[in-house]
């Protein structure tokens, strides 16, 4: 939303409201400077705006030219040069402003200091804030003007900006590293005009003694005016005869480029006050992270009871199927010493199935082959020695025909055939013969 | 020029107190998590105890229990009766010399070793002797606990040395009999 611009050029107020621009000027008279700042007051009150940005050029606004160093707007506030010769930026209710530095001819940088000589402005922003608006920015009409030209274009160039209205007149010259500001209050007499031309002028007519400005021109000049500018300009034919104006602007456009200054330029009158830090954004973002971490939080700490619950049932069937595991291996082991105490250590089971296993191996036993001994003790080891009478002995087959018939050979020399004596000596255990 | 602070006080009112609930709700789900870190740590020792006893109890499943009642089963189906070694020496007839072992009794039951040998064996008695193995094994409460035969020569026929059959004898005592 744009601020509402409110305008006070000598002795005269613009400001605008659903009719247009409305203008008030005072009579010539003792203290007219702060009975204009009073009346501004009051209409800021009675009709109050959110923001409102000031053009603030009254009787007693001084504007003067300062050498320093390339600093910014609170370094040189805090230059002690600047201190001693300009006590107004340790002022609290003075309003001050700067334009940035711009290198001179020596190599030194310029700037043009505004300020007030006596109270004003803190009149107008304790108006704005009581009414429950703010007042972020008031600029001097020179740095108003200058915002008035198109940026960037001829910079070498020396412009100038000629505020035309009834009761004040002012030119405000920049660019091509001269800059200055006169201001005239009522009606202007013909000498008063005849200085305004020659300023006009000035900077085509005195050769520049750098290298930069030796290539300075005619400057352009860009016009506001509130009215039409040859009623309140005697000289304006020679103006325009001369070819220089750029553009005529009206209090509309001007108010426009106004809100387009930034308002941390150095220039910002209203800088000069102290102004507490507003906390409400950081308190807003407190509050907006505090409810936003409460929802998460409460989103977490809800799933968490979910998973808890859901959790909590689990265990419980888990450690049921434990305790029910457990209870079974008791009942398991009570019988099971019942039965040991049935049957005495060390009675074991009575060996079966000798006469099927004599019979497997007279079977398995080929022609070739005469068994020369046979042993088999009670938990089926064996062992058997044989002969080779045959010249067909198939040890392979001899061996897969005894595993079919229960007497499988152990890994480890259950299996030694010697070929050269003819003599096979077979170790193992017995078990069911294969199907 | 930046002295001082200024703020809303509705807005720092509502700025403390989610501000607050943000801390309370901090609080809480620390709580919440502590509980949960608490239960799960609760289930898994509890979960852990009894897992330790089980494992402990391996030997009491029931794969191991069924394997002790079929052995129990087995040993009661393989009793004899308390003249089993004088019914054996009578199948196995006079070819055959008796070795009697000593009886041992345990519970109400009684465990004897005998032993037969087959005097001056010959290549010819092989079919005699598998169907005493036989006759013997048809008996109940006889089991073969060993065959040891043994030849010696080196041609054909070879002579046999010893054929020696060992009986284990499980039989039921009549006096344990109700």
């Amino acid at each position: 939303m744009k601020p509402r611009i409110a305008i006070l050029l000598g002795r005269t107020i613009w400001i605008r409201n659903v009719k247009g621009w409305q203008r008030k000027t005072f009579g010539d008279c003792e203290g007219v400077s702060r009975l204009s700042i009073v009346r501004l007051g009051e209409i800021l009150s009675a009709d109050p705006a959110e923001r409102t940005v000031i053009v603030f050029e009254p009787e007693g606004i001084a504007h003067q030219t300062v050498e320093t160093p390339r600093v910014s707007r609170a370094e040189f506030a805090t230059l002690e040069r600047v201190r001693k010769e300009h006590p107004v930026v340790l002022s609290e209710n003075l309003g001050w402003g700067i334009e940035y530095p711009e290198p001179g001819s020596s190599g030194t940088y310029w700037t043009l200091i505004h300020s007030e000589m006596t109270p004003g402005l803190a009149h107008l922003r304790d108006a704005c804030n009581c009414a429950g608006g703010h007042l972020p920015a008031a600029w001097s009409a020179y740095t108003a003007a200058v915002a008035c030209a198109t940026p960037g274009s001829a910079a070498l160039k020396t412009r100038s900006v000629l505020l035309l209205t009834p009761d004040f007149t002012a030119i405000a010259t920049f660019g091509g590293g001269k800059r200055s500001f006169k201001g005239l209050l009522g009606s202007a007499s013909e000498r008063d005009w005849k200085a305004l031309s020659v300023l006009i002028g000035d900077s085509e007519a005195r050769p520049s003694p750098t290298m930069v400005e030796t290539g300075l021109k005619r400057g352009s000049i860009i016009v506001v005016a509130d009215g039409e500018p040859e009623q309140i300009c005697p000289i304006w034919k020679d103006l325009r005869a001369s070819g220089r104006i750029e553009a005529i602007m009206n209090l509309d456009e001007f108010a426009t480029s106004v809100a387009q200054i930034p308002w941390n330029h150095p220039a910002n009158l209203v800088e000069a006050f102290p102004r507490p830090r507003n906390l409400d954004r950081f308190l807003a973002a407190a509050a907006i992270a505090g409810v936003s971490a409460t929802v998460a939080l409460g989103a977490i700490s809800f799933g968490n009871g979910e998973q808890l619950r859901a959790g909590d049932a689990a265990d419980h069937a888990q450690a049921a199927n434990l305790e029910l595991h457990l209870k079974q291996l008791n009942a398991n082991q009570r019988e099971m010493d019942r039965l040991r105490a049935e049957i005495p250590d060390g009675s074991g089971s009575l060996p079966v199935g000798r006469y099927e296993a004599l019979i497997g191996l007279a079977a398995a036993i080929p022609d070739a082959l005469t068994l020369t001994s046979l042993t088999i003790r009670r938990e089926g080891e064996f062992e058997l020695e044989a002969r080779v009478v045959g010249a067909d002995f198939d040890p392979e087959g001899t061996r897969q025909s005894l595993l079919r018939c229960g007497f499988g050979a152990d890994t480890d020399r259950g299996w030694v055939y010697d070929v050269s004596s003819g003599r096979l000596l077979v170790r193992g255990k017995y078990s069911e013969p294969l199907p | 020029m930046i002295k001082g602070v200024k703020y809303s006080k509705r807005l720092s009112v509502a700025s403390a107190a989610c501000v607050g609930a943000a801390c309370a709700m901090a609080l809480l789900h620390q709580h919440v998590a502590s509980k949960r870190f608490e239960h799960t740590r609760r289930a898994a020792d509890l979960a852990g105890a009894l897992s330790k006893q089980i494992a402990s109890k391996s030997d009491f499943e029931d794969s191991n229990l069924n394997a002790l009642r079929a052995r129990v089963n087995r040993f009661r189906g393989q009793l004899g009766p308390e003249d089993a070694w004088e019914r054996l020496v009578r199948q196995f007839g006079e070819g055959w010399t008796a070795e009697v072992g000593p009886r041992v009794s345990k519970g109400g039951y009684s465990f004897q070793n005998g032993s037969f040998v087959l005097p001056s064996p010959m290549a010819s008695d092989w079919p005699r002797i598998v169907e005493a193995i036989k006759a013997a094994e048809h008996l109940p409460g006889v089991g073969i606990a060993k065959i040891e035969m043994k030849t010696s020569g080196k041609l054909e026929p070879r002579s046999i040395d010893i054929v020696r059959i060992v009986v284990a004898i499980h039989s039921r005592r009549i006096d344990s009999i109700p």
